[in-house]
């Protein structure tokens, strides 16, 4: 019986390979030294320096797809600000952005109350929310302008003129930092509006690929840091003090990665011994 | 073509741009302020209401997919049973209830996660069997991403420490040159359109105004 590589099926060959990747560290955790980068360490940095019981706004993006490799670095930023007696404000400008919020509310408060026995979070004293906002950028500028004046409401229906946490913020201006949680696309009318305009602090959570966007706002200081994708969330987690599902992935995402690295070396070679022999491919 | 349609489009555009960019620009009086305000609260309004449009646009898309039994017509079933009853419960309950909740987290956020991993599978076989270096220009692109994607893991540091240097230099430097070339490039092309819309020269206007000379 002879073994003939043309007729294996490669596809499949590299499902079962990049599975078998993907299991292994998760089952048997490998120790792989994490590297911390300057978005990951200028999140953290600015995330510390907040002044206490600051007014924070936290605007989130985060949808189904990408929340498994966000939800770690999105839930313990409001742990951390919290711990900080910050007063946050949570909004989304895509619909999608509201069901997460309240996940993140939900765990975030969990890790929180673990952190700190005897210490609890309540609405209107520590966080309020104001679900879904439409406009996009238009209504991102109209909130910063008058923020009761667009959001009559709160989510849960409460006139945001009557909330107590709210009493002395109206505009961008009362609101000294931000977190912007996206997912897919970058959304730089973020730091148009808020950061130019208001001249406030932003950090930024978004997936690794948006790593090109971001860089460029980082080099200029308008946005001071961001987590990028699960590996960022990892190196948050571990920065914050606070270990969890992110430092437990990393390895297995790390290991997917060399295995995308191995195909391109591999497929690269295969193309050029295919030129050179004179053939197509 | 009458003016209605011709002509006042054009004049308000014309007009809500004139406030918008002014404010912008100047310091104006209070009453413009105001009128600007309320623009912009009117285009939050408008965007919400897209959301309805949507909704009833799925519904006649699927819907007569049903009716028609055409191809997979079993999912746009699906797809509008899941649509009536997330809307059902969103009314009922309220988008925090219970059920409402449930159903989210337990089946759109599992759904889309899932279908977001299985696209690790593709990336992998893509980069096996469409990433290549047939050009100069596809070799850079694949080196600088071929690089990036090892800066981005833990294990490229402990293969090339050296990762750590040279990687932020590409996204620092030719990465920031290119993007901020594409942004300006943008920002330069939004103000010839605005300034289009401003003096009615823009695409719209010139096809009214023809179709409306036909129609004459």
């Amino acid at each position: 019986m002879t073994f003939d590589f043309q007729k294996i099926d490669r596809r499949r060959l590299l499902y079962v390979i990049q599975l078998i990747v993907m299991a292994v560290p998760l089952i048997y955790p490998i120790a792989i030294p994490l590297p911390i980068d300057k978005y990951s360490r200028g999140y953290h940095e600015a995330i510390e320096a907040v002044p206490d019981s600051t007014v924070v706004g936290y605007c989130n993006f985060i949808s189904g797809g990408q929340w498994p490799l966000l939800e770690s670095g999105a839930k313990r930023t409001a742990v951390r600000l919290w711990e900080k007696d910050c007063k946050i404000i949570f909004f989304a400008f895509a619909d999608v952005g509201v069901p997460f919020i309240d996940l993140i509310i939900e765990d975030a408060i969990q890790i929180y109350e673990a952190r700190n026995p005897g210490e609890t979070i309540e609405y209107d004293v520590d966080y309020v929310r104001l679900g879904y906002i439409a406009g996009l950028e238009t209504g991102f500028a109209e909130f910063l302008r008058d923020m009761k004046g667009l959001v009559p409401n709160d989510y849960f229906g409460t006139p945001t003129t009557s909330l107590n946490m709210l009493e002395n913020v109206n505009t961008g201006n009362d609101i000294p930092f931000m977190v912007w949680a996206e997912s897919g696309t970058p959304a730089p009318y973020g730091i148009r509006q808020y950061q130019e305009t208001y001249g406030g602090t932003m950090v930024e959570i978004v997936v690794g690929m948006l790593l090109p966007t971001i860089s460029v706002y980082f080099e200029t200081g308008q946005v001071a840091g961001a987590i990028l994708g699960s590996a960022g969330c990892a190196q948050y987690e571990y920065l914050a003090g606070m270990p969890g599902p992110a430092l437990r992935l990393v390895n297995a995402l790390s290991l997917t990665t060399l295995m995308v690295l191995i195909a391109l070396i591999v497929g690269n070679i295969e193309y050029l011994y295919g030129v050179l022999k004179g053939g197509k491919e | 073509m009458s003016v209605w349609q011709n002509k006042v489009p054009g004049y308000l555009i014309s007009a809500i741009i004139l406030i918008l960019v002014a404010e912008f620009f100047f310091p104006v009086p209070e009453v413009v302020q105001s009128i600007n305000s309320e623009l912009q609260t009117f285009t939050a309004i408008c965007a919400a209401f897209a959301m309805l449009l949507g909704s009833a646009n799925i519904m006649k898309v699927y819907g007569s997919r049903v009716i028609k039994r055409s191809s997979n017509w079993e999912y746009a079933v699906l797809l509008l049973t899941f649509l009536f009853t997330t809307i059902g419960f969103g009314l009922l309950e309220g988008t925090g209830g219970i059920y409402f909740k449930w159903l989210y987290n337990n089946v759109q956020v599992p759904a889309a996660a899932t279908v977001y991993a299985i696209i690790g599978f593709y990336v992998v076989f893509a980069a096996y069997r469409a990433f290549r270096a047939r050009t100069l220009e596809a070799s850079i692109l694949l080196v600088a991403g071929f690089l990036t994607l090892m800066w981005g893991s833990s294990i490229g540091h402990v293969i090339w420490p050296g990762i750590g240097q040279v990687v932020p230099w590409i996204v620092d430097v030719p990465n920031t040159a290119g993007f901020r070339g594409y942004k300006i490039a943008v920002a330069i092309a939004t103000v010839a359109v605005g300034s289009a819309l401003f003096l009615h020269k823009q695409a719209l206007f010139q096809k009214a105004g023809s179709s409306g000379e036909g129609a004459a």
